[in-house]
């Protein structure tokens, strides 16, 4: 195996902010649920940041969800840096190749 | 949706976060069928909620892998091009089946990961092998393989350890520690993946999500420190015994479905 100081450092500090982060985002949605009973919704982009600012629960617990969501992205974009940074350029490739596959599934919206 | 409806959501996802950590399996086997049968929830929101707590869990225990230098990062890559293909693959699959189908296969599944956890509870690991020397063989199969794992994932929520850790510990010539640290920092990204297409579709709403997937955080938390004290054989004969309960308890659902 190869050195895999700066990957794995980077790497494993994105994993851990990412589900510490929006598990607690969730929590605080759920805490805010609690004091302000909220409907089931369904934000878009726009009223989505609009309501987290105005600490709407669902708004809020959204905000995590999209969070955790984007964790795994951010994790394979931190690898492609820190491969190109090892100068491992095969396996800076190959996160490339990943990344896309991951950004391509939002190309797909067949409904039910 | 009440306070009491919030904690119960809770109290399923710590549920199946202590048991997921206790055996060293994802929640995902359990949540989905637990919401179905007993909350009422669209299979296809239950999956996706399920993937989403999946990533959560993966995640947080990935994170402590990769700093271990447990989870061949390299190996995890690789496989990820195969994974993440069918994880989109499998994610647009599950929006042409109907619910029955689904049910169905969900069941099967269950069945599945149940008779291998048996096996594996039948035969001692080998402790003996030394995680920093192997040879990764047959990545050819690997990459097919975890294309089919990837897309079991993105069609039924679950995160595919019962296929992965086999796959590269028995053919691929993995040791088995670092098969189960890299399967499990595969599984984040191969779920992104498809919940991508799940959120497109309006599956991942707040309720149920957020509560189960606090829920499965803390319970995993818990899990993860008091594992060392509970008697493992005995929690995987039970947690063997509900997961073919469920998967009868489906089979029953699916076929008195109807087709739908």
């Amino acid at each position: 195996m190869k050195d895999q100081g700066l990957a794995t450092h980077a790497i494993s500090q994105v994993l851990k902010f990412g589900s510490y982060g929006s598990t607690l985002l969730m929590l605080a949605g759920l805490l805010l649920a609690f004091v302000w009973p909220a409907q089931p919704a369904h934000y878009g982009m726009n009223e989505l940041v609009h309501r987290f600012f105005r600490l709407d629960p669902v708004a809020v617990m959204q905000a995590g969800i999209a969070l955790l969501l984007l964790t795994p992205v951010f994790r394979v974009i931190v690898a492609i840096f820190s491969f190109a940074g090892e100068r491992d350029y095969r396996y800076t490739w190959i996160s490339v190749g990943v990344l896309l596959i991951v950004l391509s599934s939002i190309l797909f919206r067949l409904a039910h | 949706m009440t306070a009491f409806h919030l904690l119960a959501l809770a109290g399923l996802g710590a549920g199946a976060g202590i048991i997921g950590a206790l055996l060293g399996l994802g929640g995902g086997l359990l949540i989905t069928p637990l919401l179905n049968l007993l909350f009422g929830i669209p299979i296809e929101v239950a999956i996706a909620t399920s993937l989403v707590a999946v990533i959560g869990t993966s995640s947080a225990t990935a994170s402590v892998y990769v700093e271990q230098k447990l989870s061949d990062i390299r190996l995890g890559m690789v496989l990820e091009l195969a994974t993440t293909m069918g994880a989109v693959s499998g994610a647009v699959v599950a929006g042409l089946l109907s619910r029955r189908m689904l049910t169905i296969l969900f069941s099967l599944f269950l069945a599945y990961a149940g008779t291998s956890m048996l096996r594996r509870a039948g035969s001692r690991e080998l402790a003996s092998e030394d995680p920093e020397e192997y040879r990764v063989k047959r990545v050819p199969l690997g990459l097919f393989l975890s294309y089919l794992a990837g897309g079991i994932s993105g069609l039924l929520g679950v995160g595919g350890g019962p296929i992965k850790v086999p796959l590269m510990y028995l053919l691929m010539g993995i040791p088995l520690k670092v098969a189960t640290a890299t399967s499990n920092f595969m599984i984040g990204v191969t779920a992104a993946a498809s919940a991508f297409v799940y959120y497109q579709r309006g599956h991942i709403l707040a309720y149920p999500t957020a509560p189960v997937v606090v829920g499965v955080f803390a319970g995993s938390l818990v899990g993860s420190h008091v594992s060392r004290r509970v008697p493992t054989r005995w929690i995987l004969w039970l947690f063997v015994s509900v997961m073919f309960y469920l998967a009868v308890t489906m089979a029953v659902k699916a076929i008195r479905m109807g087709t739908s």
